[in-house]
């Protein structure tokens, strides 16, 4: 019996491979080609598919490939593992093909996440969401998502664990330090799930579509490190990504001067990316720690005057003097923190004083205009920073400060 | 169209289940086959060459066999993702060697073939037979072997012993009666086999019983007409007491009448006509 022969009476396949929920077309096609020991044309071949059609990227559907037979690929493959042909479609993205990653980029994920499927007894899976170009974050994890080809495999192919738990940590490390615009982090769920086709709000939120034109087809794939420039560019500050995209002439809304190909490697590699990112992190943290220093000297030459009961003209300038001498000596953060500590000791003591003891006084809305609030900020401040010292090693202050 | 559909299918439903009821000889077959499927192999599977003439039904009985074994057998409701196949079915492709038979073997079970499949064929089936819990194995067409070389023949018995052995299963070969030898020049099967014959239809009663079925099932006018002792008899000196021509030649004789005489009424002439269609090497 010849091939020919034998492709016209096509048998179900040998195991029934099913996809996963929220699981991607192609991470199922490539379990399924991986367990029948084949490759996409021949699974193709063997299910009397065209083989052409195994270099399509099918994941978006009949719209995406513009094949009238890409449905019947469909059903084809779901009666291949003996399935509903309405859990195959389950995995395909109805966005269109700019919204999704190149077929060769689809590798980001959480690592968190495949601990999971791994410890549930699952198969490691690339889901839906994370094939969106726009997608960056894990949010049942609040994790960066990575490259998953990063994660070493052992003799027997599968993945190292040690390996994966490391690059967990790494993945919800990298946005500890960051700020994010909350509006962006909701205008960028509304928009995944427009384009998973899950949305149920029949008029989009203001913004959304401000928010699809900048990120849904952005062109940050070209680099290893787009989840990161990804994630800076739902922070508050975005001059990063901005620099970035003018640097490399990659636009934000899609109709530009395009890059075809990926730059090499080492063109900017994701480490280096990573310290220039950390670099920047410092500079803000030292800005943060400036603006909270000065606060505490203000709040300090107030407290010390109010508990001293000086009058006159001058106090003000001659306290922030004298406290803006002993600041300047801090070189460490430790002791930007000690400073920080003692202003909110002294806030907290103003506004104890200032406090008005029964309801017939007078109140005084400028203490408790500044007093108040100061206090509590500098109350959180502290405890943020406190928290973020037993993380992470001192980080020296002040030595490239104007 | 959709009523001659309709009347096809109804048709074929009444042929099988007329097969099935009237003859006691392939039901016998049918129940010893899903018998075997259910015994233990016990490190030693029996093997079950069925032998008959071209079209007494060795092929039909295949198939409701593996059919009666699914009813029989049913998929458990935690199994794996193996595909559950109780009884395995393939037939003797062209050039039979061992790896080809176990290339047919490796796609009835759904496995793709690919450049190096043929290093790992005899292993793999074994291996999926394992899998996907299959119970007996069935190979058709099983006297092709016997046109082989003597060292393809060779070649080819070697694999349905590793099938039986490795895979641990009960196996049926079915062929022309030539293939009742297949086993002669392999002590070891010939000593593991059992012969079940299938042979033609005897004159008389039997034959006009399964005339009148065909014809019903075939929808000729007045099916009685094809039972009587005359029209039988020609039919059945015909036919050879074969099924499968039985059916042949009432369903030419249909055609003839529709197609030459441009009528639905078949009258003898148009059964004699269509035995002259046949080839007279079948005489000899």
């Amino acid at each position: 019996m010849r091939r020919e022969e034998w492709k016209r009476d096509p048998a179900p396949l040998a195991y029934r491979v099913l996809p996963q929920p929220e699981e991607f077309f192609d991470s199922w096609l490539d379990r399924l080609v991986s367990r029948h020991g084949t490759t996409r044309g021949g699974l193709f071949e063997f299910l009397g598919l065209e083989p052409g059609l195994a270099r399509l990227d099918l994941g978006g559907g009949q719209e995406v490939t513009g094949r009238a037979d890409a449905g019947a690929t469909i059903e084809r493959l779901a009666w291949a593992v003996q399935c509903e042909v309405s859990v195959v479609q389950a995995t395909l993205v109805p966005a269109s093909g700019e919204c999704l990653l190149p077929p060769r980029a689809r590798h980001y994920g959480c690592p968190q996440c495949w601990l999971e499927f791994h410890l549930a007894g699952k198969p490691m899976v690339i889901l839906r969401e994370w094939t969106l170009r726009q997608s960056w974050l894990c949010r049942k994890h609040q994790a960066l998502l990575v490259d998953l080809r990063d994660v070493p495999r052992r003799a027997d192919g599968m993945s190292d664990l040690a390996s994966l738990r490391r690059l967990a940590a790494v993945a919800v490390r990298a946005l500890e330090l960051l700020g994010f615009a909350e509006p962006r982090l909701l205008a960028n769920r509304l928009a995944a799930l427009k384009l998973l086709g899950q949305s149920a709000a029949e008029r989009p939120p203001p913004g959304l579509d401000a928010y699809m034109r900048e990120f849904s087809a952005n062109r940050l794939h070209v680099v290893p490190a787009r989840t990161l420039l990804l994630a800076h560019a739902h922070c508050h500050d975005r001059d990063l990504p901005r620099r970035f995209a003018a640097t490399f002439a990659v636009p934000g809304c899609p109709g530009a001067e395009l890059p075809r190909m990926p730059l090499p490697k080492s063109a900017m590699s994701r480490a280096m990316l990573a310290v220039e990112l950390r670099r920047v992190h410092r500079h803000r943290l030292r800005r943060r720690y400036r603006r909270l220093e000065a606060a505490a000297q203000r709040l300090s030459a107030f407290s010390y005057l109010a508990r001293v009961g000086c009058e006159g003209p001058d106090w003000r300038q001659r306290a922030l003097h004298a406290l803006g001498a002993e600041s300047r000596q801090r070189r460490s953060r430790a002791e930007a923190l000690a400073s920080l500590r003692l202003a909110r000791d002294f806030a907290i003591q103003a506004e104890l004083r200032r406090r008005p003891r029964w309801d017939s006084e007078p109140f005084d809305p400028a203490c408790w205009g500044f007093a108040l609030p100061t206090a509590r900020a500098l109350e959180l401040a502290v405890a943020k920073l406190e928290a973020k010292g037993e993380r992470s090693p001192a980080v020296p202050n002040h030595q490239n400060s104007p | 169209m959709a009523q001659a559909d309709k009347r096809g299918l109804a048709s074929a439903g009444a042929l099988r289940q007329a097969f099935w009821i009237d003859f006691d000889e392939a039901r016998a077959h049918v129940n010893t086959l899903v018998g075997l499927a259910g015994e233990d192999p016990d490190d030693r599977p029996t093997c079950v060459v069925l032998v008959g003439q071209s079209g007494m039904g060795k092929t039909s009985i295949l198939k409701e066999v593996g059919r009666r074994i699914e009813l029989a057998y049913p998929e458990p409701a935690d199994w794996g993702d193996a595909r559950y196949i109780p009884m395995l079915r393939a037939v003797v492709p062209s050039h039979p060697t061992s790896l080809r038979i176990n290339l047919a073997l490796l796609w009835k079970q759904g496995w793709p073939l690919t450049r190096r499949t043929h290093q790992i064929a005899d292993l793999k089936v074994a291996e999926l037979l394992g899998e996907q819990a299959t119970r007996l194995v069935a190979v058709d067409n099983v006297h092709a072997v016997l046109t082989a070389s003597g060292r393809a023949r060779r070649d080819a018995l070697d694999s349905f012993r590793f099938l039986m052995s490795e895979g641990n299963v009960h196996m049926v070969v079915a062929g022309l009666d030539i293939a009742a030898d297949i086993f002669s020049d392999d002590v070891e099967l010939a000593y593991r086999s059992i012969i079940l014959r299938l042979t033609p239809w005897a004159p008389g009663e039997p034959s006009q019983q399964l005339i009148r079925v065909l014809a019903r099932g075939i929808g000729l006018s007045e099916p009685d007409r094809f039972a009587e002792p005359e029209m039988a008899e020609f039919i059945w000196r015909t036919s050879h007491g074969v099924t499968g021509n039985f059916k042949r030649l009432l369903h030419w004789s249909q055609r003839v009448a529709r197609d030459t005489h441009g009528r639905e009424h078949v009258e003898f002439s148009d059964v004699y006509e269509a035995a002259r269609l046949f080839p007279c090497y079948i005489d000899r």
